[in-house]
């Protein structure tokens, strides 16, 4: 397949905001600080940037997510849009900005969202707002009270049937994400955890306990996209789009005949084509890590091992940082941060640092290829890119 | 106006029927939407059957029996309405007709939840949501 001409922009710079809880602060105000750090990092201004992607949020209900974000940072971008495609917004986002830039219809794109999920309301909300929001079908599936993560638990129960992956396989994708959180000073939850303890923290639903969940989070995450041209003359190592895929299975997760494979299994094949690369040649994989089986899943769709097998290479071949493909090295939507859209757009941000050299304590030598992966919805669309440097 | 962008609907089926399925089919035997063009039934209900995009769709009986598909155990309630309920089991059912669709499962003990065993249509219950919507419960056969 022919490399198509849109991966000629490149990424510049990436931020966040603070992580965590963050009290009494507006998405706007947390979306502002995430702008400007991504902008500082690249060596650019709010008035460089001419193109914005933003997403809808959860908190608040803002017609025009866009249009909102570029008048709360006082800019008046000439290439604008709203995008939501879940988990995989962050990935998308990506190539937008990719095609607007090749098109013309910009030079500098700013792609910034972020809210306070976890600091909006009473404790308990956000769940609660997260469980209507759509996510379940509304007339045939949240009547009965799923969780989002009962949903996902259907599917774990299914993979474990089928392919005999157990509770402590899924455990060990929490712990080894945890010792990657516990080197990430942003990270909001730093302490190590023990197969044991996610096995005896709190069944949510059977078989995800509460440490097998993502966090709910407050905070904001940017980065931005420019031309090649333009990424000459800036501060810091310019990063490539090698390729990138979508792949949709199903949307309600009661409407699909198959829980166990996924879209993931399409956006691979067609980031990977486009890259002219296998799974071997990736130093280093961002999985979107909303459940630990998520993980599992990825791993085997993407290639990374066979089908049914992603239990049990996490548990004999591992994910940690020593391991021949470390995993969600920042801390993921486990450890990290989960903030919604924006938790998404962080495995983007250390997918990055980790291809710059500037992961900290966290980085792996010599990473010349970085895979980000997004899941949205419960496992049904996915976005794959992926990232090099010369 | 090309005319064949209207496709042909049931008369007997108004937009409700896609929104409140279980609510417009609560008499026995059990009924799954089935398009009368390619005679397969779906489910979710929606205007255009999703296998070959027909308009003619009818409520089709079922045997309403299947085998469980998968389940979990709720454990934590997604708001206060369903606190009363906890701990209470989701599940989604293969139908013998062919759609999966996700019910409430009811049995006696937990343990006899087990991915492939025979489950039966019981009865439809009401949400404790404001909306009160409908939806399914399946037994243990």
């Amino acid at each position: 397949m022919k490399r198509p001409a849109h991966l000629d922009a490149v990424i510049v710079g990436v931020g966040e905001s603070p992580l965590g809880k963050t009290p009494a602060t507006t998405p706007l105000a947390l979306q502002r600080m995430a702008a400007i750090n991504a902008l500082e990092d690249a060596g650019l201004r709010l008035s460089d940037v001419d193109g914005l992607i933003s997403c809808p949020l959860r908190v608040q209900t803002w017609a025009m997510p866009c249009a909102v974000v570029a008048k709360g940072l006082g800019i008046e971008p000439t290439y604008m849009s709203s995008m939501d495609m879940g988990g995989a917004t962050g990935v998308a986002m990506l190539e937008q900005a990719a095609m607007a830039i090749a098109s013309g219809q910009c030079e500098t794109v700013l792609c910034v969202t972020g809210q306070n999920l976890l600091s909006f309301s009473a404790s308990g909300a956000a769940v609660q707002k997260m469980a209507d929001a759509g996510w379940a079908h509304p007339d045939y599936e949240a009547p009965m009270g799923p969780l989002i993560p009962s949903l996902y638990a259907l599917i774990a129960q299914r993979h474990m049937h089928e392919y005999k992956t157990t509770p402590e396989q899924m455990a060990q994708v929490a712990v080894s994400i945890r010792q990657h959180a516990h080197l990430n000073p942003l990270a909001q939850k730093r302490e190590l955890i023990t197969i044991e303890d996610v096995l005896n923290s709190k069944m949510v639903s059977s078989p995800l306990h509460v440490l097998d969940c993502a966090l709910v989070s407050d905070g904001a995450a940017a980065f931005v996209v420019t031309s090649k041209a333009r990424s000459r003359d800036l501060k810091n190592q310019a990063i490539k789009m090698l390729g990138h895929g979508l792949g949709l299975s199903h949307v309600y997760i009661g409407d699909t005949q198959n829980m166990t494979t996924t879209g993931a299994l399409t956006s691979g094949k067609t980031a990977f084509t486009q890259a002219g690369l296998k799974p071997a040649d990736i130093d280093v994989a961002q999985l979107y890590d909303c459940f630990t089986i998520t993980v599992i899943i990825e791993l085997e769709d993407l290639g990374f091992c066979p089908k049914g097998e992603g239990g049990r290479y996490v548990q004999d071949v591992g994910i940690g940082l020593q391991s021949v493909l470390p995993v969600t090295t920042h801390g993921g939507l486990l450890s990290a941060a989960h903030p919604g859209t924006a938790g998404g757009m962080m495995h983007v941000i250390e997918a990055v640092r980790q291809l710059r050299g500037q992961a900290q304590q966290r980085q792996i030598p010599n990473v010349k290829t970085a895979l980000v992966h997004g899941n949205a919805g419960i496992i049904g669309l996915h976005g794959t890119s992926i990232l090099g440097v010369d | 106006m090309r005319d064949d962008l209207y496709p042909s609907f049931n008369p007997g089926f108004s937009d409700v029927s896609f929104t409140a399925w279980w609510e417009s089919h609560q008499d026995l035997p059990l009924k799954l939407p089935f398009c009368q063009s390619c005679k397969r039934h779906h489910f979710y209900p929606q205007p255009f059957c999703p296998h070959c995009g027909s308009g003619d769709i009818s409520a089709g009986e079922v045997s309403g029996k299947g085998t469980l598909y998968s389940f979990t155990i709720v454990h934590r309630a997604p708001s206060a309405l369903f606190k009363d309920d906890v701990p209470y089991v989701v599940g989604v059912v293969q139908t013998l007709e062919g759609p999966n669709l996700m019910a409430r499962i009811e049995c006696e003990m937990h343990e006899q939840l087990q991915i492939g065993v025979p489950v039966h249509f019981k009865c439809l219950k009401n949400s404790p949501q404001a909306s009160a919507a409908l939806f399914p419960v399946f037994i243990l056969s």
